[in-house]
């Protein structure tokens, strides 16, 4: 193994609609199939309910709403679950891929054309041979969210 | 945050919580070497670590007040209520800088030279002018200094010797000499004390926590898990797991049981800080108050014993500001000069009582009553109709208060219904109890834990949901030809429930659900909160359950209707509402419905006392009557089997013998047959003996005469005819020959 002076990171990749994400794999504790979800009247629209992990509640935020990608996933969603300081959440996806490594070098800056909603969420962009894989920073997607009042 | 500092300020957060209550139990006993010793290592360690943590001003302040209380502990100083307060002054400045040293990790700049000064008067022995602190048999013939070094030359313990010293000095302050005898008596004591304290230190674990509310989840985790074992087992006949899971269930009850057990705290380190606010408020007012403190070691759930500090400290202040009365006043009103607070804290029956009892003014009801017609919380004719007990409720409306001078202590109003709607939103009770001149009781209910609450599971709009029981009054069904009982008024819904109007919200519609329409039979729970009540609409009423109470996740922490969330056992997660806020979000401006909407509200008291009235003759001039509700029976009893012994009117009634009482200035007359009617209070009977019974009436009861006789409570107005409303419990001590 050569000593190269670059660190690479591994993003834990999934697909909303059509647009493939990745997020640190550090920033995230497990990945769950489809789950009983208990709605909560009144909460932000991109709540999708809560969750039961092992006794533990899960916020889960459907991402096709925070992302302003539709309204909901088609057929049965996978959880991609982060924990952010105390709390767990859940990520509502379509499906989830490999873990890829990706150089540092290879982070590219958020567009400044970006809307404000994925300027908001995203902390950079890595070209893939077939297409671009969003890079979301976890903390304010959970947070950082327009349609929340 | 640097360990060693972390560490420091755990440690010193405890022993300074346990300060000021050993601060001024020293005061009222002096002569207490462990206590002082106590005071001393805790202010010495203080200093001790300060030193090499390099906080200067800490190091200052605390190597003074050390200086003075090793002179106290040498017994060269006196204890006396103004080093004491000094000293109290000192535990101040020192919490101050360590609440700095916590939030910032640096010791907050102040100047402490002024305190510093007056400390080190004590040292230099300048015996303050007003005071007598200064032993003078002790000061004139031996300078401070040599008295210090001879005494500090005595072997080991020295402290519990000094003491002794000390008290033979105060006993004869003559004597010098200090009684060996008394040393040698004391020193084992001491050594046996230190080994008990030792002991206890090494038995006992800091645990944070973070990890026992993890231990808790884990606990319920697996109760659940077993559950679903227990599920399954059942399901099948003869499973070899049978015996094997029985044995698990037994074991995760008795695990969760222990788990439970280590949230507990005593209620005693919620009234830590009582002895000083108490001593403080009699120095300013110049009272005598004397803080007895019982049951402190009563557990309950930790967060608990945080929700109930607030509130106690509150009550306190207001039995020592506004309840107990000066030493003067207590003496002309024939009472000890020393006033007496106490606290008491106790179990029953699962829950946790904790009192607070005073003996001082009581509170004057005509005046919270002159104050709740003068804020319009209702209207003159009904508060005067109002017993004392019911217009003392009004001590927990908002913002109201009777002190006539606000003091910086108490008096300003924010108060009763802050402690109410603390106590209220953690599931407790509080009562009050006032009797003039006599004092006042307050009665604080609280259940065991929070982490676990009984809970009504409903569902409405096709969701879930949990209410908690200690909020439900009733349940009522309605629908199909009893949808007559809403009513409806400019399109808002109002049930009658018996007489009394209820707002009623639907939690579908309340909170955008999918409402089912038809004509099925649907619930109201019936909820209050604080003084309010409302009926909740849901579809259905699935069970009751004890539910673990999860706290919900900040995204949605927002919504003022939910107050957690539970997992059921089936492993489903569902919403537990909080009824204050549903009411809230329902219109129900809760603190507007009590207070400014005086028409309303006055009208809505006005039903409440309303109660049914038995009338009769009873062969007085005029007709009287008593509530219908203490009669337990009418009876038609001939005269002449109304027998005399022992001075009484007896008749054989059921096997026993009933005393027969005639109203109050009737003499029995003989005549065909008699009217009784038949009271019970507790476990006692008696009969009254009229000529008729007349009818039952529905009446508010507003007393508009005073009464002339015992016996007799007021006269009214009733169907047009003057009536007298007679006193049952003047009838009963009759029945029982106590009164003639």
């Amino acid at each position: 193994m050569s000593m190269v002076a670059t660190t690479t990171r591994e993003l834990v990749t999934f697909r909303v609609a059509e647009q493939w994400f990745g997020v640190p794999v550090l920033a995230v504790q497990e990945v769950l199939v489809a789950q009983r979800v208990a709605r909560v009247p009144l909460a932000p629209r991109e709540i999708t309910g809560l969750l039961n992990l092992r006794g533990q509640i899960v916020t889960a935020i459907n991402l096709h709403r925070r992302m302003e990608l539709g309204t909901d996933p088609e057929g049965a969603p996978m959880n991609v679950v982060v924990r952010d300081g105390e709390e767990l959440f859940a990520l509502v996806v379509d499906e989830v891929g490999d873990v890829v490594p990706v150089p540092d070098q290879a982070f590219e800056s958020v567009p400044p054309t970006l809307d404000t909603c994925w300027k908001g969420a995203c902390a950079g962009v890595v070209q893939r041979e077939s297409d671009l894989l969003a890079v979301l920073d976890p903390h304010r997607v959970l947070n950082d969210s327009t349609t929340s009042s | 945050m640097d360990d060693l500092l972390r560490d420091f300020l755990a440690e010193s957060a405890e022993n300074l919580a346990q300060l000021d209550h050993d601060v001024v139990e020293l005061e009222r006993d002096p002569s207490n070497a462990e206590l002082l010793n106590s005071i001393f290592r805790t202010i010495h360690t203080i200093k001790g670590t300060c030193g090499f943590l390099g906080l200067d001003r800490l190091e200052a302040i605390s190597h003074t007040t050390e200086s003075v209380l090793d002179l106290l502990r040498q017994g060269v100083l006196r204890v006396s209520p103004e080093v004491v307060s000094d000293i109290l002054r000192a535990v101040d400045v020192i919490k101050t800088i360590l609440g700095g040293l916590e939030a910032k990790e640096q010791e907050p700049v102040g100047e402490d030279s002024l305190l510093i000064g007056i400390l080190e008067t004590w040292l230099i022995g300048e015996p303050k002018p007003e005071d007598q602190a200064w032993e003078p048999g002790l000061l004139e013939p031996l300078p401070p200094q040599v008295a210090t070094a001879s005494l500090a030359a005595m072997p080991a313990p020295s402290a519990t010797a000094a003491m002794s010293v000390t008290d033979a000095i105060l006993a004869t302050p003559s004597g010098q000499s200090g009684d060996h005898s008394e040393i040698a008596i004391s020193t084992p004591h001491v050594a046996t004390g230190v080994d008990a304290a030792t002991a206890v230190a090494a038995s006992s674990l800091r645990v944070s926590v973070a990890v026992l509310d993890s231990l808790m989840n884990l606990a319920g985790e697996l109760v659940l898990t077993r559950n679903q074992l227990l599920e399954l087992c059942a399901r099948q006949e003869g499973s070899p797991y049978g015996v094997p899971v029985q044995q698990l269930s037994r074991i995760t009850a008795e695990l969760q049981s222990v788990v439970m057990k280590t949230r507990m705290q005593a209620v005693g380190s919620a009234w830590g800080k009582l002895p000083r606010l108490v001593r403080d408020i009699a120095r300013e007012t110049d009272k005598q108050i004397e803080l007895e403190l019982r049951g402190a070691e009563t557990e309950l759930d930790r967060q608990l014993v945080q929700a109930l500090q607030d509130p106690l400290t509150h009550m306190v202040r207001n039995s020592a500001d506004h309840g107990i009365e000066t030493p003067a006043v207590r003496r002309a009103a024939g009472k000890p000069e020393v006033g007496t607070i106490s606290l008491n804290a106790y179990h029953e029956s699962g829950n946790v009582i904790v009192e607070i009892v005073d003996d001082g003014a009581g509170i004057d009801p005509s005046r919270v009553r002159a104050k709740a017609i003068e804020r319009g919380l209702v209207r003159r004719e009904v508060a005067e109709g109002m017993s004392d007990s019911q217009v003392l409720r009004y001590i927990f409306e908002p913002g109201f208060s009777t002190a006539e001078t606000v003091t910086h202590l108490s008096g300003r109003g924010v108060g009763m219904d802050v402690v109410r709607s603390n106590i209220e939103r953690v599931g407790g009770t509080v009562e009050l109890h006032s009797a003039r001149g006599q004092g006042c009781t307050v009665r604080v209910k609280l259940p065991l834990t929070l982490a676990i609450v009984s809970a009504l599971l409903v569902n409405a709009g096709g969701e879930a949901f949990a209410i908690p029981q200690s909020c439900i009054t009733e349940l009522v069904r309605f629908g199909g030809t009893e949808r007559a009982s809403i009513a409806d008024l400019h399109g808002v819904p109002l049930f009658r429930l018996r007489n009394e109007l209820v707002p009623v919200i639907g939690l579908s519609a309340l909170l955008s659900l999918s409402t089912v329409t038809g004509e099925e039979l649907k619930t109201l729970v019936i909820c209050h909160v604080g003084s309010c009540r409302f009926g909740v609409v849901v579809d259905e009423v699935v069970d009751t359950q004890e539910i673990v109470v999860k706290p919900i996740g900040r995204r949605v922490r927002h919504l003022t209707c939910y107050s957690g969330c539970t997992i059921l056992g089936d492993g489903r997660v569902i919403m537990i509402l909080d009824p204050a806020g549903v009411a809230a979000m329902g219109g129900m401006q809760t603190a507007e419905l009590r207070s400014t909407d005086s028409e309303t509200r006055a009208a809505e008291v006005a039903s409440v006392p309303s109660e049914a009235y038995l009338l009769f003759d009873g062969g007085s001039t005029a007709p009287q009557a008593v509530p219908l509700s203490r009669v337990a029976r009418l009876e038609e009893v001939p005269t002449d089997r109304i027998e005399h012994a022992d001075g009484r009117m007896v008749v054989q009634y059921r096997g026993g013998l009933l005393p027969i009482v005639t109203p109050p200035g009737v003499t029995l007359t003989s005549g065909q047959s008699r009217s009784v009617i038949v009271f019970t209070e507790g476990s006692s009977s008696f009969g009254l003996a009229v000529n008729e019974i007349r009818d039952i009436v529905e009446d508010t009861m507003q007393l508009e005469l005073a009464p002339s006789r015992p016996g007799v409570l007021g006269t009214t107005v009733v169907a047009g005819a003057a009536t007298e409303v007679l006193d049952i419990s003047y009838l009963l001590a009759r029945s029982r020959g106590e009164v003639s």
